[in-house]
């Protein structure tokens, strides 16, 4: 059930990404993207295989479903909020855009515990909004050092 | 998470390894432009953590990275070293001027020198197989990595040509 779920999740944040109108370049996107990614591996690893306040069922299809959230559904989702955030300058757009962002991905996590996947022991979905504002702002910083980066020529007029 | 278990022959290479690839990386001159440098650093470096904490931990477990399999500083180290890999795999594409003819060549040389690495590490012990792997699996795994990293710098390529982006730098 669980892969299943998740399995679907994974497909319908990677369909919206992919029809999407992007406002990131194709370099932008693969770069927050790859950022978001390590840091959600490394994260997941830490609290749960060092630290062991989650614990993970080890079975192939539950174990898998936990593998899409972790290694898709997140930097997807992160990816998604970045570029509908970008589409424009208000800050309250992109607050908004970000805590819905967290909303989604805490109720992600949320579902995983739910369908017995993920058992949390010292930890809790409140620490899991913290982590996904935190990711939202490491996407964002990530974006604009990738940004800087381009060497495009801009014409002032 | 700690240093290290015991610091002996897997953290010297790693660390000798490491000097030599990011002195390599920063005498060679910079032909490509600095985006496509900082994603395929990255590229490399997040590769090598995917395949660590999919098929080298959690479930499947089929190799050991270093002395334990805690998350140690030289696992970090271990990954690092795979950014400039991935940086060189894309430069010499540039440089050698990688076509439709010499791309298969390209990519199995690449393989092959991705399976002479792997030995070397797995002889000073900063790889060890388990749990039923042995490295000729590793073929598929170089075989996969380096084919979509081909089609993704292509991919890239053409995105910037049809934006009018002068790509090299020459």
């Amino acid at each position: 059930m669980a892969f299943s779920i998740f399995f679907f999740l994974a497909w319908l944040f990677v369909s919206i990404f992919t029809v999407m109108q992007k406002r990131l370049t194709l370099v932008e996107n693969t770069f927050v993207f790859l950022i978001i990614l390590v840091v959600s591996i490394n994260f997941s690893w830490i609290i749960g295989d060092e630290l062991k306040w989650i614990t993970i069922k080890k079975e192939a299809l539950p174990y898998t479903a936990y593998l899409l959230n972790r290694s898709i559904i997140i930097p997807v989702l992160l990816l998604i909020q970045l570029n509908i955030s970008m589409a424009r300058d208000s800050i309250g757009w992109k607050i908004i855009t970000i805590l819905s962002t967290v909303v989604v991905l805490t109720g992600a996590n949320y579902l995983l515990t739910v369908l017995n996947v993920a058992t949390y022991k010292n930890w809790n979905p409140g620490f899991d909004a913290i982590y996904f504002i935190f990711l939202s702002l490491v996407a964002f910083l990530f974006y604009k050092i990738i940004e800087n980066a381009s060497e495009k020529v801009v014409n002032h007029t | 998470m700690m240093l290290w278990e015991t610091f002996d022959k897997n953290e010297i290479y790693v660390l000798a390894a490491l000097v030599i690839a990011y002195a390599a990386f920063f005498i060679f001159p910079k032909k490509l432009p600095r985006q496509i440098t900082l994603l395929f650093l990255v590229w490399g470096f997040v590769t090598s953590i995917l395949f660590d904490f999919t098929i080298g931990g959690g479930l499947v477990d089929f190799y050991k990275a270093n002395d334990s399999n805690q998350y140690e500083l030289t696992d970090l180290l271990t990954y690092v070293l795979f950014a400039p890999f991935s940086y060189f795999f894309v430069y010499f594409y540039y440089r050698l001027q990688i076509d439709r003819k010499t791309v298969i060549f390209y990519i199995l040389g690449w393989t092959l020198l991705g399976l002479l690495m792997e030995k070397v590490s797995s002889m000073m012990g900063v790889v060890q197989h388990q749990n039923g792997y042995s490295i000729k699996y590793s073929v598929v795994v170089f075989l996969v990595t380096q084919t979509v990293t081909a089609l993704y710098y292509e991919l890239i390529r053409r995105q910037q040509r049809q934006a009018g982006n002068s790509e090299p730098r020459e």
